[in-house]
């Protein structure tokens, strides 16, 4: 089951399903396949949006601090941690051993600078069990099909196997664990 | 005298034993061979998502180059050297020939193709194949 976490447009669902996604999550629109991101400075601001984000499937929360990184590793409510180029530097050995600690499902936007996704290709051999990549797209020509997506992880380091688990099994598994909905 | 000629035929029987063993050793000693042929072909079958119909044949060609430039240098667009060498109009669908080398650079650089003449377009690759005559045939042509 190939599904795509972070579609910005409801529109595109049709064309990620003409690449082969069987499911698309579709940011900001309530329902099954929703999800609702939210930036986060500190501890209030997490607490604020988890209360006004019912009827949501996923809950991701992008932390700017690091207290706020600590907060949404320990907060159950918050499904996914969203990280990006604004965010990456909050990912430092103790946050990596507390995501490994909760077993917490972590959201790399492809469009992050190869820096980036070469570092996180890294910290999901040994700190991330659930690392999923997604395209986050605006629009249809922002989509990436599943067979450039596992070439570009292969390509920034990825064995062939975890290129795959990436991108066919985390964004699956990710979900059944929050299935609370 | 006996003992003598046994003497020398066991001398001349060890010398060609401690022989045979130096030459079989050299045989041994094989080079090894990189049996990923880096060269053969790859052909990749895509097609376009886009609102508009028509492209032109150079258009496709001289995105995909500048996306695999842009993403990994002229070095690696030298080594894939990417080339259309089919494409279908009315389906939008084509074949793009490469290396063994270079063929994962060409998929993960496809995405980098956000316009095509100035016209929003998707490049979604579908299969790689070995051979053209299997390329064709999933294309539907003979």
């Amino acid at each position: 089951m190939l599904i795509e976490l972070c579609l910005n447009n409801r529109n595109l669902i049709t064309y990620a399903k003409e690449l082969g996604y069987t499911r698309s999550i579709v940011e900001g629109i309530k329902g099954r396949n929703s999800r609702l991101t939210f930036t986060a400075k500190n501890r209030q601001q997490i607490f604020e949006n988890v209360k006004r984000s019912s009827g949501f499937r996923l809950r991701v929360c992008k932390p700017l601090t690091k207290d706020a990184l600590r907060y949404a590793i320990i907060n159950d409510s918050i499904d996914f941690i969203s990280i990006d180029d604004s965010n990456f530097f909050l990912l430092k050995k103790s946050m990596l051993n507390l995501i490994r600690q909760k077993t917490k499902p972590v959201e790399i936007s492809l469009s992050s600078s190869s820096n980036v996704i070469f570092k996180a290709i890294r910290f999901g051999y040994k700190w991330i069990d659930n690392l999923v990549f997604s395209s986050c797209a605006k629009d249809f020509n922002e989509l990436w099909p599943p067979l450039s997506k596992i070439n570009y992880l292969i390509i920034h380091g990825a064995d062939e196997e975890m290129a795959l688990y990436w991108t066919y099994v985390t964004p699956a598994v990710s979900l059944n664990d929050s299935d609370d909905f | 005298m006996i003992q003598m000629i046994f003497d020398i035929l066991i001398f001349v029987w060890l010398l060609f034993l401690t022989m045979l063993f130096f030459s079989k050793k050299q045989i041994n000693i094989k080079k090894i061979y990189n049996k990923r042929n880096i060269k053969a072909k790859r052909y990749i079958i895509f097609y376009i998502v886009s609102e508009n119909k028509y492209f032109g044949r150079e258009e496709i060609e001289s995105s995909i180059r500048s996306s695999v430039k842009e993403f990994l240098g002229r070095m690696w667009l030298d080594i894939s050297n990417p080339k259309l060498i089919l494409y279908i109009d009315n389906e939008k669908r084509g074949i793009i020939s490469t290396n063994r080398a270079g063929y994962k650079v060409i998929l993960a650089s496809i995405p980098g193709i956000k316009e095509i003449n100035g016209k929003k377009a998707l490049v979604v690759p579908l299969r790689t194949t070995g051979s053209l005559k299997k390329a064709k045939k999933l294309l539907g042509i003979r």
